[in-house]
Protein backbone atom coordinates (compact mmCIF):
# COMPACT_ATOMS: atom_id res chain seq x y z
CA UNK A 1 0.00 0.00 0.00
CA UNK A 2 1.19 3.26 -0.53
CA UNK A 3 1.44 6.04 1.71
CA UNK A 4 -0.84 8.61 1.63
CA UNK A 5 1.62 11.76 0.96
CA UNK A 6 2.39 9.69 -1.89
CA UNK A 7 -1.18 9.09 -2.80
CA UNK A 8 -1.68 13.36 -2.80
CA UNK A 9 1.22 13.82 -4.57
CA UNK A 10 0.05 11.91 -7.44
CA UNK A 11 -3.35 13.01 -7.73
CA UNK A 12 -2.00 16.96 -7.67
CA UNK A 13 0.23 15.98 -11.16
CA UNK A 14 -2.07 13.48 -12.41
CA UNK A 15 -4.32 16.01 -14.39
CA UNK A 16 -1.19 17.24 -16.39
CA UNK A 17 -0.64 13.82 -17.14
CA UNK A 18 -4.23 13.43 -18.36
CA UNK A 19 -3.75 16.42 -20.00
CA UNK A 20 -0.75 15.59 -22.38
CA UNK A 21 -1.77 12.20 -23.38
CA UNK A 22 -5.07 13.29 -25.01
CA UNK A 23 -2.83 15.17 -27.33
CA UNK A 24 -1.79 12.32 -28.73
CA UNK A 25 -5.34 9.73 -28.22
CA UNK A 26 -4.20 8.38 -25.45
CA UNK A 27 -5.29 7.87 -21.87
CA UNK A 28 -5.01 7.25 -17.90
CA UNK A 29 -6.50 4.74 -16.30
CA UNK A 30 -6.61 4.12 -12.30
CA UNK A 31 -9.34 0.64 -11.11
CA UNK A 32 -10.60 1.18 -7.57
CA UNK A 33 -8.87 -1.98 -6.63
CA UNK A 34 -5.54 -0.44 -7.87
CA UNK A 35 -5.82 2.54 -5.94
CA UNK A 36 -4.06 1.21 -2.93
CA UNK A 37 -1.29 0.39 -4.52
CA UNK A 38 -0.71 3.44 -6.64
CA UNK A 39 -1.10 1.26 -9.97
CA UNK A 40 -2.01 3.55 -13.54
CA UNK A 41 -3.01 2.13 -16.88
CA UNK A 42 -1.80 3.66 -19.46
CA UNK A 43 -3.29 3.53 -22.87
CA UNK A 44 -1.10 5.24 -25.80
CA UNK A 45 -0.18 5.12 -29.93
CA UNK A 46 2.28 6.09 -31.81
CA UNK A 47 1.58 9.33 -33.11
CA UNK A 48 2.66 8.16 -36.38
CA UNK A 49 0.78 4.27 -36.28
CA UNK A 50 -2.18 5.51 -33.97
CA UNK A 51 -4.02 2.27 -35.00
CA UNK A 52 -1.20 0.58 -33.20
CA UNK A 53 -2.39 0.56 -29.13
CA UNK A 54 -0.54 -0.23 -26.02
CA UNK A 55 -1.01 -0.33 -22.60
CA UNK A 56 1.84 0.03 -20.02
CA UNK A 57 1.31 -0.30 -16.06
CA UNK A 58 2.84 1.85 -14.28
CA UNK A 59 3.29 1.31 -10.20
CA UNK A 60 4.35 3.87 -7.91
CA UNK A 61 5.81 2.87 -4.61
CA UNK A 62 6.72 6.33 -3.75
CA UNK A 63 6.12 9.21 -5.19
CA UNK A 64 8.35 11.73 -6.50
CA UNK A 65 11.03 9.98 -4.67
CA UNK A 66 11.22 6.59 -6.39
CA UNK A 67 10.98 6.14 -9.95
CA UNK A 68 8.11 3.39 -11.07
CA UNK A 69 8.07 -0.25 -11.96
CA UNK A 70 7.15 -0.11 -15.33
CA UNK A 71 5.86 -2.99 -18.07
CA UNK A 72 3.14 -3.14 -20.97
CA UNK A 73 0.25 -5.49 -20.60
CA UNK A 74 -1.92 -7.20 -23.06
CA UNK A 75 -4.99 -5.28 -22.10
CA UNK A 76 -5.64 -2.86 -18.59
CA UNK A 77 -5.51 -5.61 -15.65
CA UNK A 78 -3.92 -8.08 -18.13
CA UNK A 79 -0.86 -9.98 -17.94
CA UNK A 80 2.62 -8.54 -17.72
CA UNK A 81 4.43 -11.36 -19.12
CA UNK A 82 3.28 -10.91 -23.33
CA UNK A 83 6.25 -10.20 -25.47
CA UNK A 84 3.53 -9.17 -28.05
CA UNK A 85 2.32 -6.27 -25.63
CA UNK A 86 5.45 -4.50 -25.55
CA UNK A 87 6.32 -1.96 -29.05
CA UNK A 88 9.78 -2.45 -30.14
CA UNK A 89 11.53 0.92 -29.45
CA UNK A 90 14.89 2.28 -28.41
CA UNK A 91 15.64 0.53 -24.73
CA UNK A 92 13.14 -1.59 -24.50
CA UNK A 93 13.62 -4.99 -24.22
CA UNK A 94 10.17 -7.45 -24.65
CA UNK A 95 12.00 -10.54 -24.09
CA UNK A 96 13.03 -9.44 -20.35
CA UNK A 97 9.70 -7.14 -19.91
CA UNK A 98 11.24 -3.94 -19.07
CA UNK A 99 12.79 -0.32 -19.75
CA UNK A 100 16.57 -0.43 -19.89
CA UNK A 101 16.08 3.48 -19.14
CA UNK A 102 16.73 5.68 -16.34
CA UNK A 103 13.27 6.57 -16.02
CA UNK A 104 11.98 3.21 -14.85
CA UNK A 105 12.74 1.41 -11.42
CA UNK A 106 13.57 -1.65 -14.14
CA UNK A 107 15.95 0.46 -15.36
CA UNK A 108 17.78 1.58 -12.21
CA UNK A 109 18.23 -1.78 -10.82
CA UNK A 110 19.83 -2.91 -13.89
CA UNK A 111 22.03 -0.44 -13.61
CA UNK A 112 22.85 0.84 -9.80
CA UNK A 113 25.21 3.26 -11.41
CA UNK A 114 22.41 5.55 -12.81
CA UNK A 115 21.10 6.13 -9.06
CA UNK A 116 23.39 8.88 -9.16
CA UNK A 117 24.70 11.82 -11.07
CA UNK A 118 23.17 12.82 -14.49
CA UNK A 119 20.65 9.67 -14.78
CA UNK A 120 19.90 9.80 -11.30
CA UNK A 121 15.55 9.79 -10.54
CA UNK A 122 14.78 13.40 -10.87
CA UNK A 123 12.14 14.65 -8.36
CA UNK A 124 11.29 17.77 -8.95
CA UNK A 125 7.98 19.12 -11.45
CA UNK A 126 6.19 16.76 -12.34
CA UNK A 127 7.92 12.81 -12.42
CA UNK A 128 4.73 11.32 -13.30
CA UNK A 129 4.19 13.47 -16.70
CA UNK A 130 8.15 12.71 -17.16
CA UNK A 131 7.53 9.06 -17.81
CA UNK A 132 4.46 9.36 -19.10
CA UNK A 133 5.62 11.58 -21.84
CA UNK A 134 9.37 9.74 -21.58
CA UNK A 135 7.26 6.62 -23.20
CA UNK A 136 5.08 8.48 -25.69
CA UNK A 137 8.00 10.27 -27.21
CA UNK A 138 9.74 6.57 -27.39
CA UNK A 139 6.96 5.57 -29.53
CA UNK A 140 6.30 9.13 -31.52
CA UNK A 141 10.61 8.84 -32.52
CA UNK A 142 11.84 5.41 -31.79
CA UNK A 143 9.40 2.84 -33.01
CA UNK A 144 9.64 0.39 -34.78
CA UNK A 145 6.55 -1.87 -34.74
CA UNK A 146 5.13 -4.11 -32.32
CA UNK A 147 7.52 -6.84 -30.73
CA UNK A 148 7.33 -10.61 -31.98
CA UNK B 1 5.86 51.40 -53.09
CA UNK B 2 4.68 48.76 -50.44
CA UNK B 3 6.53 48.10 -47.48
CA UNK B 4 6.90 44.29 -45.93
CA UNK B 5 4.41 44.49 -42.99
CA UNK B 6 6.28 44.46 -39.55
CA UNK B 7 6.46 41.35 -38.18
CA UNK B 8 5.26 41.08 -34.25
CA UNK B 9 7.55 39.37 -31.86
CA UNK B 10 6.25 35.57 -30.87
CA UNK B 11 4.70 34.88 -27.66
CA UNK B 12 6.82 31.69 -26.52
CA UNK B 13 5.93 29.22 -23.83
CA UNK B 14 8.44 26.08 -23.35
CA UNK B 15 6.53 23.47 -20.76
CA UNK B 16 9.22 21.09 -19.51
CA UNK B 17 7.99 18.01 -16.88
CA UNK B 18 10.73 18.20 -14.36
CA UNK B 19 9.97 22.24 -13.98
CA UNK B 20 7.82 23.84 -11.81
CA UNK B 21 6.60 26.33 -13.44
CA UNK B 22 6.85 27.33 -17.83
CA UNK B 23 9.70 29.09 -19.43
CA UNK B 24 7.46 32.39 -21.15
CA UNK B 25 9.65 34.92 -23.48
CA UNK B 26 8.77 37.23 -26.20
CA UNK B 27 11.22 36.26 -29.28
CA UNK B 28 11.84 37.60 -33.03
CA UNK B 29 10.44 35.65 -35.43
CA UNK B 30 13.49 35.39 -37.05
CA UNK B 31 14.84 33.36 -33.80
CA UNK B 32 16.08 29.98 -34.14
CA UNK B 33 15.05 26.96 -32.10
CA UNK B 34 18.11 26.62 -30.75
CA UNK B 35 17.73 30.22 -29.25
CA UNK B 36 14.43 29.29 -27.24
CA UNK B 37 15.83 25.95 -26.39
CA UNK B 38 19.22 27.46 -24.69
CA UNK B 39 16.86 30.19 -22.96
CA UNK B 40 14.63 27.90 -21.69
CA UNK B 41 17.29 25.06 -21.00
CA UNK B 42 18.77 28.14 -18.52
CA UNK B 43 15.42 29.42 -17.40
CA UNK B 44 14.69 25.55 -16.03
CA UNK B 45 18.64 25.10 -14.62
CA UNK B 46 19.25 22.11 -17.57
CA UNK B 47 22.05 21.11 -18.85
CA UNK B 48 23.89 19.79 -21.81
CA UNK B 49 25.15 15.97 -20.69
CA UNK B 50 26.65 13.40 -21.76
CA UNK B 51 24.75 10.45 -23.81
CA UNK B 52 21.93 13.10 -23.18
CA UNK B 53 20.10 14.99 -25.75
CA UNK B 54 17.69 17.98 -25.08
CA UNK B 55 15.49 19.31 -28.09
CA UNK B 56 12.40 21.13 -28.72
CA UNK B 57 8.81 19.39 -29.81
CA UNK B 58 5.52 21.14 -31.13
CA UNK B 59 2.76 19.20 -31.66
CA UNK B 60 4.43 15.64 -31.52
CA UNK B 61 7.24 16.74 -33.80
CA UNK B 62 10.89 17.36 -33.39
CA UNK B 63 12.16 20.75 -34.08
CA UNK B 64 15.80 20.80 -35.37
CA UNK B 65 17.71 23.79 -34.34
CA UNK B 66 18.21 25.51 -36.96
CA UNK B 67 14.31 25.94 -37.92
CA UNK B 68 12.98 29.17 -37.44
CA UNK B 69 9.75 30.55 -35.32
CA UNK B 70 8.35 32.18 -38.52
CA UNK B 71 8.63 28.51 -39.72
CA UNK B 72 6.71 27.19 -37.11
CA UNK B 73 4.28 29.64 -35.62
CA UNK B 74 0.71 28.17 -36.71
CA UNK B 75 -1.30 30.22 -33.74
CA UNK B 76 -1.84 34.09 -33.60
CA UNK B 77 -2.09 33.48 -29.61
CA UNK B 78 1.70 32.11 -29.54
CA UNK B 79 3.49 29.13 -29.68
CA UNK B 80 3.61 26.28 -27.14
CA UNK B 81 6.71 24.31 -27.43
CA UNK B 82 8.11 21.11 -25.02
CA UNK B 83 11.36 20.70 -23.91
CA UNK B 84 12.32 16.83 -24.10
CA UNK B 85 15.10 15.55 -22.53
CA UNK B 86 15.85 12.47 -24.14
CA UNK B 87 17.37 9.58 -22.05
CA UNK B 88 20.02 6.92 -23.25
CA UNK B 89 19.57 3.50 -23.09
CA UNK B 90 20.67 0.88 -21.26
Amino acid sequence: MIDEESRLNLADDQPLVEEFLADFGGELLQRSEDANDAVYWLTVHPRNVPADSYVARIAWTRYPDAAPSVKFADGVGGSLSVVKAWPQCKGYRPNDFDICKPFTAEGFSVHPEWGTGIHAWPTTGNPFLFVVSQIQDDLNHSYQGRAQ
Amino acid sequence: MSQKPQEHPIQVTVTFPLAKKPYHNDFDSSATVALVRSAAMTDFGAQEEPSTVYYLSHNGDRLPDERTLREINDHADGLSLRLVKELVQG
